[in-house]
């Protein structure tokens, strides 16, 4: 079933919290991330990613360095900083309690 | 007989048909367009050429040394639009290029003149705004839960 684009402005604001989630599991690339979420309905293509990843990392969210690759040219590998791990913490807590909000508000 | 160009996607040289040189060049023009003001462009444009040449060297084999329009209107088709996130402009002026750098540009100069006032298309401009609609779309989805 596709994506309910009556969701979009959500998923749209979700996709940070994703990302900090998938970057917090280790050092990926940009094809990690696309592959992680491509079975999702969150599935994300380059022209959203690479300026979203750009801004985070100018927030101070997470870094990236050069790896050499096998297969190509170098990639930039990302990793999550002290301050990412933090926003990813609040967000995981602020998520909790909005389910809890809604599965209350909903008895 | 198709009239093939030569182009250089953030270092890397390919052939491509004509067709799909011009719509590649709209596509990284666009692009252009979409991220003014953003301080990180430049680094993002080349961030999409190098993701384009990838896919593009997907298409090329021992025999076969040029992309197709065909197979052009697939790569931008996968690449989607460029989508900028709330907050990620404003913070350089548009087109203050550095003279020095001309030379790792890969396009024509011209894609890197000013192009009006950067326009988001974000619906948040900032991440409270995002958390209020998303309360509230939510509280719908469950009041229409409810009552249905």
């Amino acid at each position: 079933m596709p994506p309910n684009d009556k969701f979009a402005p959500i998923r749209k604001g979700l996709l940070e919290f994703l990302i900090l989630k998938i970057v917090a599991t280790g050092k990926v690339y940009v094809a990690d991330i696309l592959g992680r979420l491509s079975d999702t309905e969150f599935a994300t293509q380059e022209g959203t990613l690479y300026p979203l990843l750009s801004k985070m990392r100018r927030d101070g969210l997470l870094d990236y360095e050069w790896q050499e690759s096998d297969v190509g040219p170098p990639r930039k590998y990302y990793a999550l900083t002290p301050r990412g791990r933090g926003q990813l913490a609040e967000l995981t807590d602020y998520w909790k309690r909005l389910n809890a909000t809604i599965a209350q508000l909903g008895r | 007989m198709q009239r093939v160009i030569s182009i250089n996607l953030n270092g890397n040289a390919y052939q491509i048909d004509e067709a799909g040189c011009d719509a590649l060049r709209d596509y990284l023009d666009e692009a252009d367009r979409a991220l003014a003001g953003n301080p990180d462009r430049r680094e993002i444009v080349a961030d999409l050429e190098q993701a384009i040449a990838d896919k593009c060297q997907a298409f090329l084999g021992p025999h076969k040394s040029v992309v197709t329009a065909d197979e052009v209107a697939q790569i931008i088709k996968e690449m989607g639009p460029i989508e900028t996130p709330a907050g990620a402009a404003g913070e350089d002026e548009a087109g203050s290029r550095d003279p020095d750098q001309s030379q790792t540009v890969t396009w024509d100069d011209w894609r890197y003149c000013p192009y009006g006032p950067y326009a988001s298309k974000s619906l948040f401009t900032d991440s409270a705004s995002f958390w209020r609609l998303a309360t509230t779309e939510a509280l719908r989805a469950g009041d229409t839960a409810n009552t249905s």
